[in-house]
């Protein structure tokens, strides 16, 4: 590779660091990088103050803390280098632009070839047996790049790391993980080399050359590719694809009646992705999804002879999770149809002001509540169903204490639908905090209960009244701010 | 509640819009006389887009007062925005309903609705009424957009280049679409475009926004008949200029001049030494934007 070529591959894999620091400020990227150390350096500084006999305990703690911290800011920053490098794979330009899906390509090797290698350099060596550490890292990052054009692998890797994983390991080392085990031991070089070679070739053929379909390819991976790379205020960020049958159904139904209320008809403006018949069909088929991996799991336990029901717990935290996550992403929804929110704002009857910022938090919050409580529901059946398999099975997988430390995190996230709206960045680094608060608040919740002790009812008890604070102040403050829409158009 | 008409349709007064250090608008004064084709041009990134937002209070301005009927722009009432079309740049908008979808859901918002001019343009623009907007082109998407924002028949009708992904024969019938509004319903239209050619076939007035202002407005016909372009050796030309008491629009180095005289009369005849030729919108265009 001469100087030119090289220079042009560093331009390439600078694009975009270059785009986060031209559309948001860096300190949403030093937020999200704080939030994710804080918890290893206060483990670290503690160590350094507690007793000489606790001292090991809590560097340990600090390392594997400290690790998956890093893995997790690696691999977003993985994902927004992907999702940039895909972006840039536009159908023209890979037509006419002299080397330019040549020079994508070995960009994105490259720069899988350096986060293998930090993995494998970094808890490869904390942890022990680096080589392992640098297949998962390069099998893992390729499906992750992957998934980004292809979106059905999130649902594959959701199923691994929810039915398979815990399938194979539940009950200890069982036969199948020894066996998996005997084969790395035997022949980890030969594993690696199929890894390296099928991630390789996947990365590849990530970066289209053109032709048929590639279009359709295209705009199918711009969006997801989009919100990773974090270009939401471009062009990238499109307003929502079709209407959902339950949402057309019922604008058909709003609009013959004649005197539908404007806050039904403003809500029905805003597009189905924000509409309460979208969350319930996403609810539905996510209830679908997670009922038809219980089937699995009781199926394959009954197959195999084998108590598999202890993976049931794990499902029912994913399900309290899943079911909220797209409440907490309203400002990105509500981002793609500030074009539309102009004309709204214009209609006779629309609210403004004041009325509009109530109106809106409160119609968010509506939405988020009963996702969340739709969540706990459905969580509370799901442990109830395993507790009818296997009496006190849920309070030994461990999954119990991780549903209530969620449960007790979940709702005060609230807060993050009293935002000022007119004011909201979307293309920033600090769009991810709603979806990993309560990940943030539940680890905190989880530590206070299991190190400290603090029942998990008096704790959620204080931060909902934490939250009620907050959104009492904010409704106060709304009274004064500008009209939440458009959407984000006073951000700097 | 209803407030008192008032039938100045719009007024913008000291208005200035920053976006950090930069003043896109700088103390901008402008009145829309009613009943009048206003054709607002400017360089592109002159702001023509933010004067139109912030003249219907979709963007709060940095300092000055716009208002809409007599009403403060940021808050309008209802009967002020049932007066209202607009008509915005991007045309893409409510992709996921259907064109009877969208104009049903609009509907429903107005007080009155004009459905035979409604029926009369989509039948006679071709534009599917069961089909997602998103599978439009992008000129049905346009002149859906035109439809939507004509069906409530409105008093003031803001476009921001309305007849950018247009074929010809599609621009023509809307520009005389445009014309019948203005003599049915004596609408005041304000619209930004770069076509020229179309500004002059049916613009009453016309606006250039430069350095954050409005540079001139006059009517079209008026302004055209007074403004010259003056050839010759630039001493010459001065003195011509200050001879006839003309105004000096602009002079590109070394080329001809583009000046105003009072009106047409005003206008003296060519001379040995200077060339007086009947300046174009383009030149105008050209000289008051620079």
């Amino acid at each position: 590779m001469n100087h030119a070529e090289s220079s042009a591959i560093a331009r390439i894999l600078a694009s975009p660091f270059q785009q986060r620091i031209n559309q948001d400020s860096v300190w949403g990227a030093i937020v999200v990088i704080v939030l994710c150390l804080a918890a290893p350096a206060g483990l670290l500084v503690w160590s350094l103050v507690a007793e000489a006999s606790l001292a090991p305990e809590l560097r340990y703690r600090a390392a594997v803390s400290g690790a998956i911290a890093a893995v997790a800011l690696l691999i977003a920053a993985w994902m927004m280098l992907v999702g940039n490098l895909l972006q840039q794979n536009q159908p023209a330009m890979a037509r006419l632009v002299p080397g330019h899906v040549a020079r994508l390509r070995t960009a994105l090797l490259v720069a899988w070839a350096l986060g293998v290698l930090a993995i494998a350099a970094g808890p490869g060596f904390v942890f022990g047996d680096p080589l392992a550490w640098a297949c998962a890292a390069a099998a893992g990052l390729a499906l992750l790049a992957a998934s980004l054009r292809w979106p059905v692998l999130w649902v594959l890797g959701f199923m691994f790391v929810f039915v398979v994983v815990p399938t194979l390991t539940w009950e200890g080392p069982t036969s199948t993980t020894e066996i998996l085990q005997a084969q790395w031991r035997h022949a980890a070089r030969l594993v690696t080399a199929i890894v390296a070679t099928a991630g390789a070739a996947a990365l590849a053929a990530l970066v289209s050359e053109g032709g048929r379909g590639l279009q359709a390819s295209h705009d199918a991976g711009r969006s997801l590719g989009c919100r990773f790379a974090g270009s939401a205020r471009t062009g990238c960020a499109q307003g929502p694809r079709a209407a959902s049958r339950p949402y057309s159904a019922w604008l058909t139904r709003q609009l013959a009646r004649g005197d539908a209320s404007v806050s039904s008809r403003l809500l029905l403006g805003l597009g189905p992705s924000v509409h309460w018949t979208m969350r319930i069909r996403h609810g539905l088929i996510f209830v679908g999804v997670c009922g038809g991996m219980c089937a699995v799991v009781v199926g394959l336990a009954a197959f195999l002879g084998r108590d598999l029901h202890g993976v049931l717990p794990w499902l029912s935290f994913s399900l309290l999770t899943g079911a909220s996550t797209p409440a907490l992403q309203a400002a990105a929804q509500l981002y793609k149809t500030r074009r539309e929110q102009a004309l709204l704002v214009l209609l006779p009857g629309m609210p403004r002001g004041a009325r509009l910022n109530r109106w809106l938090a409160w119609q968010m919050s509506v939405l988020f509540v009963a996702s969340a409580l739709a969540g706990f529901v459905l969580a509370g059946a799901l442990d109830l169903f395993a507790e009818t398999l296997d009496k006190g099975l849920v309070q030994r997988s461990g999954g119990a204490d991780m549903t209530a430390a969620i449960a007790v995190a979940l709702l005060p996230q609230v807060v993050f639908q009293w935002r000022a709206w007119a004011r909201q960045r979307v293309a920033s680094a600090l769009e991810f905090v709603p979806t990993l608060a309560p990940f943030l608040l539940g680890g905190a919740a989880l530590m206070l209960h299991l190190w400290a002790g603090v029942a998990y009812l008096p704790m959620g008890l204080v931060f909902m009244a934490l939250a009620l604070a907050y959104c009492a102040w904010r409704w106060w403050r709304m009274g004064g701010e500008p009209t939440a829409m458009p959407i984000g158009r006073l951000a700097r | 509640m209803s407030s008192p008409r008032n039938d100045t349709p719009c007024v913008a007064q000291g208005l200035r819009v920053s976006f950090g250090a930069q003043h896109v608008l700088d103390g901008l004064d402008w009145s829309l006389p009613a009943g009048r084709v206003v054709g607002l041009l400017g360089r592109n990134g002159a702001g023509k887009t933010t004067l139109i937002e912030t003249l219907l209070g979709l963007r709060e301005p940095t300092s000055g007062h716009a208002s809409l009927f007599g009403q403060p722009s940021m808050a309008v009432a209802d009967d002020a925005r049932a007066r209202i079309g607009y008509v915005p740049q991007r045309s893409d908008l409510f992709e996921w309903l259907t064109a009877d979808q969208l104009l049903a859901y609009f509907r429903s918002f107005y007080p009155r609705w004009n459905t035979a001019k409604v029926d009369g343009l989509m039948s006679r623009w071709d534009i599917a009424r069961d089909k997602t907007i998103r599978g439009l082109s992008h000129g049905q998407q346009q002149r859906l957009s035109i439809i939507r924002a004509l069906a409530h028949d409105p008093e003031l009708l803001v476009l921001d280049e309305p007849v950018a992904s247009l074929d010809p024969a599609a621009r023509r019938d809307f520009l005389s679409e445009l014309v019948d509004q203005v003599i049915d319903q004596r609408t005041t239209i304000v619209f930004s475009t770069h076509i020229l050619s179309d500004l002059e076939r049916v613009a009453l007035d016309v606006a250039f926004l430069s350095g954050g202002r409005i540079a001139l407005h006059a009517p079209l016909d008026e302004l055209l008949e007074s403004s010259v372009r003056l050839g010759g050796v630039p001493a010459d030309i001065e003195r011509f200029v200050r001879d006839h008491r003309l105004q000096a629009i602009s002079r590109e180095a070394g080329g001809p001049m583009i000046a105003r005289g009072r009106d047409a009369e005003a206008i003296p005849p060519a001379t040995p030494t200077v060339s007086v030729d009947r300046a174009t919108l383009e030149d105008l265009f050209l000289a008051l934007t620079a």
